[in-house]
């Protein structure tokens, strides 16, 4: 793999977590917050990718396994609470979920 | 063969004590027989006056006896249960228990109707014994032990009848001026420990003292003892002491308790004789004391009032012969005083039972009315006065005369102390011929008819005045005759700086002054006095305000409490309404508020908004990455 391919990957899970980071911090829903850590996670998950393969280890591959599934688990129970907290609420606005504080 | 009986002559007052009082607690119907309980009590201290008489009789050389066991044992440091029977010690415990005898048995008869008898003589035995631990102990802190002992008997004693707040005030001022004092004899302990490690008396006697430490001790040990004999500054407990029971006021001014500082002075002589300024300062505060108990004395109307500060003044003379390091006069002096003050407590309480009053101007003709108390008084108050050969007139003699030659020595303030000195022997002539013509003399001016008391209280008296005709012949004048007392018995434990010799001439005309001096305020006093009141107005009209003032005792009791009891009331207002408030509950409050405030400001940082944290980690993120790049 040559070093140009791996500056373009790079760049594309930059970019791929700066969308991410935005949703997360301008999202106002619960939903859509999910989704874009989902996007931060993959984003991570390309770099580890990119320099699997630049490096020829294989660690890098294995990290993306488990990352894959930790962020599985994660959307499990983030959805599952996210469900539980609809039921309670009927909404899932960010600015209506500010009950853990003084 | 008699040193095998001295532990239990020692210990027979403390097992007296607690045979009557831990045997009246468990079977109270012992409670009831105080006629036996006063006999065992007066057995008690009797039969070691018995024991100390045969020690006497066959004394050789210091005995030394301890019991089985170490009080203290830390390490290297062992203090003994070791008494030690010299001269001197035998001498105090010979009176202790000769004089605590006689007022043992005289005690059958005042107390024989009280309820709390038992408890009377329990305390009565136990006081005893501190006294003898004291005398006879030979290390510092089983004197110490005795000092203590003694000050707390004095407690339960002063405050026997406690169910009046009057007299349990006047025990707590006891023990509360005795306790001042025993910073000094506790911290002047600790300081030749320091010095020598080792508190053994004899022991310290070996070691050769710089004068600044012999004199900064021996003033912390003049401070003890003016605790304990009623000096300035700490003598106003004396004189309220006399809330106690008559013969528990005989006791501590006669027999224990006021003669413990004379005698620690007289036992630490080795300290004494290395502290020459030390010892002008105790004959100073001394001569001050006799002058100002003599002048009190003079405007009291309560009969005992008289005496206690009649002791107060005699003690005086007592620390004056030691400030002139004439310790063995001194002790002279505390034998004679106990025979014949003693007596004059003794009898003014056989006066008391009789009238019921103890106002001198509720009294008056006594004498006959009841012969034997009024004829004994009379004995004491004459050996009090120094008319010869009372016991008094051979101890005051030695003392003025000391004073005297000290002064030729070239020392100009010791013979400002013999002239103040023989102007207070002028004032002892002359209150206490005012009191015992006031109170014996003339015509009856109470209600009731007064009858002499019985003999178990009138044998006391008796036995007392004996011993105030015959008791200075043990310490003759240099003139006369060798002093047995210092020369033969005294001398071998007890060292004196030798103080220079008196022509005969100039011991005669001594003699003659002291005698004229007595015989002037007794006469004074007839004068006076024997119209019976009128003198009192005369005097008040001589003196004027200043006579006033001695009635109100100086005022010194008004003036300690405005210069040590305001201010801590001051004190404690201050912490009631500035500390407390402000320090004690508005600080902490100040403390607590700003916390609370703090935290709340700082819990707008926790909006719970989460897009807010999202940015709170960003921002961190960024500033670690900016810390680690840069």
């Amino acid at each position: 793999m040559k070093v140009e391919l791996l500056y373009a990957v790079l760049t594309l899970a930059g970019g791929i977590f700066s969308l991410g980071l935005l949703g997360l911090l301008l999202r106002r829903n619960l939903l859509l917050s999910f989704l874009a850590i989902e996007l931060l996670l993959n984003a991570a998950n390309l770099n580890f990718i990119a320099f699997s393969r630049y490096h020829n280890d294989p660690t890098g591959a294995m990290f993306v396994l488990f990352g894959i599934c930790l962020a599985a688990v994660e959307a499990v129970i983030g959805l599952a609470l996210t469900v539980r907290i609809f039921r309670l609420h009927e909404d899932l606005g960010l600015a209506k979920l500010a009950q853990l504080r003084w | 063969m008699v040193s095998a009986f001295l532990p239990l002559t020692v210990a027979l007052p403390l097992l007296g004590a607690m045979g009557i009082g831990l045997g009246s607690l468990w079977v109270p119907a012992l409670r009831q027989q105080r006629k036996l309980l006063g006999a065992l009590a007066t057995l008690t201290v009797a039969f070691s006056f018995i024991g100390f008489l045969a020690a006497f009789w066959t004394y050789e050389k210091p005995l030394y006896f301890a019991f089985a066991w170490d009080w203290i044992a830390i390490d290297a440091l062992r203090i003994p249960l070791r008494f030690q029977v010299d001269t001197l010690s035998l001498w105090m415990a010979l009176i202790v228990t000769g004089v605590g005898a006689l007022i043992h048995l005289y005690s059958i008869g005042y107390m024989g109707e009280d309820e709390g008898a038992w408890r009377y003589f329990a305390f009565l035995n136990l006081f005893i014994f501190a006294m003898l631990t004291l005398v006879l102990a030979d290390s510092l802190p089983l004197l110490f032990l005795g000092w203590e002992g003694v000050g707390a008997c004095s407690y339960f004693l002063i405050g026997f009848w406690f169910h009046e707040a009057e007299n349990a005030q006047a025990a707590q001022k006891a023990f509360l001026m005795n306790r001042i004092g025993d910073v000094g004899l506790l911290a002047g302990m600790i300081w030749l420990f320091a010095e020598t490690h080792t508190f053994d008396i004899e022991g310290l006697k070996r070691f050769v003292y710089s004068a600044d430490v012999a004199g900064s001790v021996g003033l912390l040990f003049f401070f003890a003892a003016t605790g304990k004999s009623a000096q300035i500054p700490l003598y106003t407990w004396l004189p309220d002491a006399m809330a106690g029971p008559t013969p528990v006021s005989a006791l501590i001014h006669a027999a224990t308790m006021v003669t413990a500082g004379v005698y620690l002075l007289a036992r630490m002589d080795f300290l004494y004789n290395a502290a020459p300024e030390t010892l002008l300062l105790v004959g100073g505060i001394g001569t001050a004391t006799a002058l100002i108990g003599g002048l009190i004395a003079l405007a009291q109307n309560d009969i005992k009032k008289v005496l206690a500060y009649s002791t107060v003044s005699q003690l005086g003379f007592m620390f004056a012969a030691i400030g002139a390091g004439a310790y063995t006069a001194a002790i002279f002096h505390v034998f004679t005083h106990a025979f014949f003050k003693a007596l004059l407590f003794l009898g003014s309480g056989s006066v008391i039972h009789a009238t019921g009053t103890q106002d001198i101007r509720q009294m008056g003709g006594l004498r006959r009315y009841m012969p034997i108390t009024g004829w004994t008084f009379w004995i004491g108050t004459l050996a009090i006065a120094g008319i010869p050969p009372l016991a008094g007139f051979f101890s005051k003699d030695e003392i003025l005369a000391a004073l005297y030659a000290r002064g030729t020595e070239g020392t100009a303030l010791y013979y400002l102390y013999w002239g103040t000195l023989l102007l207070v022997a002028f004032l002892t002539a002359f209150y206490m011929g005012r009191l015992t013509w006031l109170t014996f003399e003339g015509t009856y001016r109470g209600e009731g008819h007064p009858h002499e008391s019985p003999l178990v209280m009138t044998l006391p008296l008796i036995l007392l005045g004996v011993g105030s005709v015959g008791a200075g012949f043990v310490g003759l004048p240099a003139v006369i005759g060798p002093s047995w007392l210092r020369e033969h018995w005294l001398s071998q434990t007890i060292r004196e700086i030798p103080l220079p010799h008196l022509s005969h001439t100039t011991e005669w005309f001594l003699i003659a002054l002291s005698v004229a001096i007595a015989l002037m305020g007794i006469g004074l006093a007839r004068a006076l006095y024997k119209e019976g009141l009128a003198g009192d107005a005369t005097l008040s009209q001589r003196l004027g305000t200043f006579y006033t003032l001695l009635a109100q005792q100086l005022k010194v009791d008004w003036l300690y409490k405005q210069a040590f009891v305001q201010p801590y009331l001051v004190l404690a207002d201050l912490a009631k309404d500035v500390i407390g408030p402000w320090v004690g509950r508005g600080l902490p409050r100040a403390v607590s508020q700003g916390l609370l405030r703090l935290s709340d400001a700082l819990a707008r940082f926790q909006g719970g908004y989460l897009p807010v944290y999202l940015a709170y980690v960003i921002g961190l993120g960024l500033i670690f990455l900016l810390w680690v790049l840069l």
